[in-house]
């Protein structure tokens, strides 16, 4: 379909190239509303903060290699501990799974031709850049996050933390949180407003519904964190008293909005997987998803029932059983809709004709690394079990096997899977496999001796240990894992770099996916579709009848939307068709209301209350000026 | 239709809110006196008859659409779709809301563990 | 275009209101969490308001915010005469919530600062929640009027349908700020009922 041949259709193809035309050169990239340009940024940023991270994983293995090590320094490991937790959710799980993935994919599945506000699209992506390096002058200045990632009170007060650092790490938050909050609104917008007429709720892809549940938990539970960071920052710039037991406040009111945050952050970070994983897995097994409203709805309850289960992260706090017991209900519940997507996996995987290529390795290992997470994660749902194992190694190997075996494994089995519909090139098989076995053989060296270094009692975030209690074997045996793992990661870089240079072309739809992005030429055309597609399966590529139509379409002009940068809304159930929008195009407001609302909180760091209002002012200026422009033409039907 | 997929996890969350908030403010230093096993065996009661109304709801509408395909047109597709969901949702909501409920009135008030 | 009506006939609402009602769920989270945080702080002090803190004024926070309320009804005309193409009638209905608004706020104002001068969030949890609810909900109705004076500016040109959307958002705001308006006095004066 990459090819037009027909003389009407090449000239509707033209028209729609000229009227969607980029910007060319850096000024293109920093003014870019389109989700695809976007979601490059994304990815690229996401990448350089995951290197980050992972030199400073690299940096804390090192030190607990052996006892009594001499890398890190008490207050250093704190430091890179603390920003390898931060770095690793905040910079780059998130924004790589929601931004990279998402908003690259969202629009290509649901036939749309971009996200439903494209410049706030591109204001999330500054935004989340702009708080990324941000807390990164933090610790550049030697006034790095310390207190680990969830930033206990009263170590974070004013009193036991007297600098910088922590004001970095509050603001950072809620600097970050602007980022996603918006990028979520975006998504649920476009996913119930922009999809193409016919894509019912019940034909839409799952890996839409998986962002669905990801936007709506981001909503609901960012506010938790940020209104947790303001008291923080209350409390210690202005000397407010929500955390100070002596004048009526409590350290444990830090604790309840962190997790109120914190657990819905987990599944926020695992969904974009589940995902990824429910759109690999019928690709290469070429069946459909077996049970597929219940994968769906599983997805849904897995962010919704997260809301619930806080607590069980502060089981031995002291809180009276009749109110931890809610939340042990809860947790012990949660793992049903999990187990019935790893069933429907399975179960998929099993009855089809598996083709084990690289991106399906990927997948497979996730399953397993989520099989074993999900089971110690199950455990701790027993209070008196989670009482014994509470900050040991036991639990940072649970959330190390579902955060890295889960999370991350899928991001990068896509990132094999859509680089031919990204780049137009083919990555190299081989490498792709090697890569994939020396990661999987590194993460389970790294994190599977934690469970038992954990049973036998080794604390969480110690700098160092001592000989002798029958750690260090596995403590070395983690951190040589650590090296392997870091190998394996650097071998995919190489495969995908390489073959962006050097890599043969690339079909457009090499693996013959089932959903929408599969049918547009690699790479995609700034327009992504010369016709808005029919759909009447959630696995359109699959429905040849339709596909031909829409060929037959783009010859007569129907549904080609060419009258300006245009694309369909429709209702939110039924995606019947509503009207047509107007889409903006390249605009530089986004990234200056971004710059000055970097504005703001490097003045709020500082403490310099009239330069902040002054960047407010302008901030207020750049986003009326934002909204000024109005639509070239109100499109009537 | 609505009901069959609304009405277990909105009573979970009510009950689940509420007899947090019951046992926080029953046991907390401010010394409320309020009568958390009461309270708690309302919520429970009222919890679990919404969520067997949402079931009973979901159950009714997956009847009536019987015959759709999964992959129908809207709306009768989507209805039956959701009605699926609703029949998988209600009975696990009415699990936590029961788990929760019994264990709260079972243990010692107060007593921290 | 005024006399006309602009409005085309749609089966869902415009994405800006759908965004809008989302930033309005993020917030109105937001505030359940300072409400979660009033009430758990209250459960957590045997005292409340504490010793030497004076109980919150009832008559004159409940006469502020029954005011504040009202502005409900000139937005909501105002919206209803925009929709059916009446510019002029829906600028001066605007213009007339926005200066309650702001009279409301004066006062509000006024009231915070006096009671910054009798209790001091340094000494207790309860002034800490009290005055970061309060500082809250003000800031909301600061950016509510900052976008009824957008809107006021954006209608002198007239009616389009992407100003449309605009006073649909702008209603939608103050629909929630008047809710949530509600459920912050009746927090604020709760401990003299």
């Amino acid at each position: 379909m990459a090819t037009v041949i027909h003389p009407e259709a090449r000239r509707r193809v033209q028209r729609l190239e000229r009227i969607w035309l980029d910007r060319p050169g850096v000024l293109g990239w920093l003014t870019t509303t389109d989700h695809k340009k976007i979601g490059i940024l994304y990815l690229f940023t996401s990448l350089v903060f995951f290197g980050a991270g992972g030199v400073e994983a690299l940096l804390v293995r090192t030190q607990l290699l052996t006892p009594n090590g001499t890398t890190l320094s008490p207050g250093a490991f704190s430091e890179v501990m603390t920003m390898h937790g931060v770095t690793m959710i905040f910079l780059f799980v998130i924004p790589i799974s929601t931004g990279a993935f998402g908003n690259y994919l969202v629009p290509l599945m649901i036939g749309a031709r971009d996200m439903a506000f494209p410049r706030m699209n591109a204001f999330s992506f500054w935004v989340f850049a702009a708080s990324g390096i941000f807390m990164y002058v933090g610790l550049a200045t030697g006034n790095g996050p310390n207190a680990g990632w969830f930033d206990y009170v009263p170590l974070a007060s004013r009193t036991y933390n007297p600098g910088s650092a922590i004001d970095f790490y509050a603001l950072g938050l809620i600097f970050n949180a602007i980022s996603s909050t918006a990028a979520a609104i975006n998504f649920i917008v476009t996913i119930f407003k922009m999809r193409a007429p016919g894509m019912a709720l019940n034909r839409m892809p799952l890996f839409c519904y998986a962002f669905l549940a990801v936007s709506f938990a981001l909503v609901f539970a960012l506010p938790a964190l940020s209104i947790d960071c303001v008291f923080l920052e209350l409390d210690r710039r202005l000397g407010f008293s929500f955390f100070e037991p002596a004048n009526g406040g409590t350290v444990l009111l830090w604790q309840h909005l962190f997790w109120i945050f914190g657990h819905p952050e987990v599944y926020i970070i695992i969904l974009p997987a589940f995902g990824i994983a429910t759109s690999i897995i019928p690709t290469f097994t070429r069946r459909r998803m077996v049970a597929f409203p219940m994968v769906a709805l599983a997805e849904v309850l897995v962010a919704f029932i997260g809301f619930g289960v806080w607590a069980h992260h502060m089981f031995a706090v002291g809180m009276s059983t009749i109110t931890t017991v809610y939340f042990a209900a809860a947790s012990m519940i949660v793992v049903i809709p999990s187990a019935i997507q790893i069933f429907a996996w399975l179960t998929t995987l099993v009855t089809g004709t598996p083709i084990f290529k690289t991106p399906l390795l990927w997948i497979i290992g996730f399953i397993v690394f989520f099989i074993i997470g999900g089971l110690s994660g199950i455990m701790f749902a027993a209070i008196p079990f989670d009482q014994q194992l509470t900050d040991t190694y036991f639990v940072v190997a649970h959330f190390h096997f579902i955060i890295f075996g889960a999370a991350v494994f899928p991001l990068l089995g896509g990132l094999y899977y859509w680089f031919p519909k990204v780049t137009g090139r083919m990555y190299s098989e081989p490498v792709g496999q090697a890569s994939f076995w020396l990661t999987f053989v590194g993460s389970a060296l790294t994190f599977f001796p934690m469970h038992i270094v954990g049973l036998l009692g080794m604390p969480r975030r110690v700098y160092t240990y001592q000989s002798g209690l029958g750690w260090d074997g596995y403590n070395m045996a983690e951190t040589i894992g650590a090296y392997i793992l870091a190998g394996g990661l650097m071998l995919l870089v190489a495969n995908l770099v390489v073959s962006y240079f050097r890599g043969p072309k690339a079909p457009d739809d090499p693996f013959g996916g089932a959903t929408l992005e599969w049918s547009i030429p690699s790479p995609p055309p700034h327009y992504n579709f010369a016709v808005i597609p029919r759909v009447t399966t959630p696995y359109p590529m699959w429905d040849e009848q339709d596909r031909i139509e829409d060929m037959r379409k783009l010859e007569r002009g129907e549904m080609v939307l060419d009258g300006g940068h245009e694309t369909p809304a429709t209702s939110v159930l039924d995606a019947n068709w509503d009207e047509v929008i107007d889409m903006p195009s390249d605009s530089p407001w986004p990234i200056v209301t971004a710059l000055m609302m970097s504005g703001v909180f490097a003045m709020l760091l500082t403490g310099h209350l009239v330069a902040m209002c002054v960047f407010l002012g302008l901030m207020a200026l750049a986003v009326a000026a934002w909204h000024g422009a109005e639509p070239e033409h109100e499109a009537a039907t | 239709m609505w009901l069959g997929i609304l009405g277990a996890p909105a009573a979970w969350t009510a009950q689940h809110v509420f007899g947090f908030g019951v046992t926080q403010a029953g046991c907390s230093p401010a010394n409320l006196s309020v009568p958390i096993d009461t309270w708690t065996l309302i919520a429970t009661i009222v919890a679990a008859v919404l969520a067997i109304a949402g079931l009973a709801a979901a159950l009714l509408t997956y009847r009536a659409m019987r015959g759709t395909g999964q992959d129908d047109a809207p709306p009768e597709g989507r209805i039956y779709f959701l009605s699926i969901c609703g029949i998988v949702i209600s009975p696990l909501f009415l699990a936590i809301i029961l788990m929760s409920g019994i264990a709260t009135l079972l243990l010692t008030n107060c007593h921290q563990g | 275009m005024s006399g006309l009506n602009v409005e085309r006939k749609r089966i869902s609402m415009p994405a800006g209101w759908w965004g809008t009602l989302l930033f309005v769920a993020t917030e109105a989270t937001l505030f359940g969490t300072l409400f979660a945080t009033y009430f758990y702080l209250r459960f957590n002090t045997p005292q409340w308001p504490p010793a030497g803190v004076p109980e919150p004024k009832v008559a004159l926070p409940l006469i502020l915010t029954g005011v504040l309320v009202a502005t409900t009804i000139p937005v909501f005309f105002g919206a209803r005469a925009a929709l059916a193409g009446r510019a002029r009638l829906a600028w001066l209905l605007f213009f007339v919530a926005l200066v309650i608004q702001a009279g409301y706020f004066g006062v509000q104002v006024h009231e915070f600062l006096g009671d910054l001068d009798k209790f001091s969030p340094h000494d207790s949890a309860y002034a800490s929640i009290y005055f970061t609810l309060l500082g809250a909900h003000h800031a909301h109705v600061v950016v509510g009027m900052a976008i009824e004076v957008w809107l006021l500016a954006k209608l002198l040109g007239g009616l389009t349908p992407y100003r449309l959307v605009g006073v649909r958002v702008a209603a939608l705001y103050w629909y929630f700020v008047n809710a949530v308006a509600i459920g912050v006095v009746l927090t604020q004066v709760y401990p003299a009922l």
